[in-house]
């Protein structure tokens, strides 16, 4: 009997664990979200600042990393359903684009393989780590995927999924006046290289400029993830071994 | 030697598998369209307990923190520029109407 009413204890306190570190996590997130849409500020990114709250909360109640992931990595479990709703905007754009797809796929998967390379030849030269150099080559994609890239080719999570927003932030932030300075003002070619490079983030923020942008960006979002899903884990281990 | 074994998330084959479905009609696009359009709305949350292990890194942040953001930021303009760049300049036929 005594047995029977410990574990029953144990699930309890597991339980509300559970809860206050998801809810938790939920609710920061969701005060962040809301916060954007009020303000329209691209650099007041939600994830980026739940992750400035939640680690000081952690670290003031000297709660691990471990402890906290162990609770709330239901939340990374559901990027895989995530992951498969993608396949919708994907129908969607090759419906509207099909005329130029052939074109697209060539530009991308040649800037792709190529700018895979080159990142992690001069991460793993500067950085002199692998798995930083893993992480640091996967950041162009959109989260879900990078994140279950990196796991399979052993980088780590947490970088990858900061770099992301990095990268996200600078095409949303001065991709088009970039792209403008340098005479590349097509609304085609525009739409392509900030879904290509920032992913999500580019493609929400240039989505409202014209509707081609935000077709030819959200075809680039999930085309690269695509393709570096099938090019990255043949080319990184084969730079990795060769740099070894 | 394993180069030919490609490996894809295999949330990918999902992915790829309601595209092509809706492509060739078997799924019902209006029906999954209200539903589709809130996972991909809220789906930052769950990037948010993998981000937070940043918090285990401290020492690499203090040691090259700087140089992880240049190089980020260097990368990520240079891939969009190349696409960019290389889309206008390899098919000119395509002007903006």
């Amino acid at each position: 009997m005594n047995e029977f009413d410990f574990s029953r204890i144990d699930i309890a306190a597991e339980i509300t664990t559970f809860l206050i570190y998801c809810l938790s996590t939920l609710l920061i997130y969701q005060g962040f979200a809301y916060l954007q849409r009020a303000t329209k500020q691209i650099w007041l990114n939600p994830m980026l600042l739940t992750m400035l709250v939640v680690i000081p909360l952690l670290l003031a109640n000297n709660i691990a990393f471990e402890h906290y992931y162990q609770y709330s990595k239901i939340y990374s479990f559901l990027l895989e359903p995530a992951i498969v709703a993608l396949g919708f905007p994907l129908y969607q754009q090759v419906q509207t684009i099909r005329a130029q797809f052939n074109k697209v796929m060539l530009v991308l998967v040649s800037s792709i393989s190529l700018m895979l390379a080159v990142n992690v030849v001069m991460a793993v030269y500067i950085f002199n780590q692998h798995d930083i150099a893993v992480s640091l080559a996967l950041k162009s994609i959109t989260t879900p995927i990078a994140l279950a890239l990196t796991e399979q080719m052993r980088g780590i999570a947490a970088i990858t999924a900061v770099a992301i927003i990095i990268a996200g932030l600078v095409g949303a932030i001065w991709g088009i006046r970039i792209l403008n300075f340098l005479g590349i003002k097509s609304k085609r070619a525009q739409g392509l290289a900030i879904g290509c490079a920032s992913h999500a983030l580019g493609t929400s923020n240039i989505s409202q400029i014209s509707y081609q942008h935000g077709a030819f960006s959200s075809l680039a979002l999930i085309l690269s993830a695509i393709i570096t899903a099938i090019f990255s884990p043949i080319i990184i281990p084969m730079i990795l071994s060769l740099m070894a | 030697m394993h180069f030919f074994v490609v490996l894809i998330p295999p949330s990918l084959y999902g992915m790829l598998i309601l595209s092509a479905g809706l492509h060739f009609n078997i799924f019902n696009p209006e029906k999954m369209e209200a539903s589709i359009t809130w996972v991909i709305r809220n789906m930052g949350v769950c990037f948010v307990p993998a981000g937070v292990g940043i918090m285990n890194y401290f020492d690499l942040i203090q040691a090259s923190g700087v140089q992880v953001l240049a190089f980020t930021i260097v990368t990520t303009i240079v891939l969009m520029i190349l696409v960019g760049w290389s889309f206008q300049k390899l098919f000119r036929e395509f002007k903006d109407e």
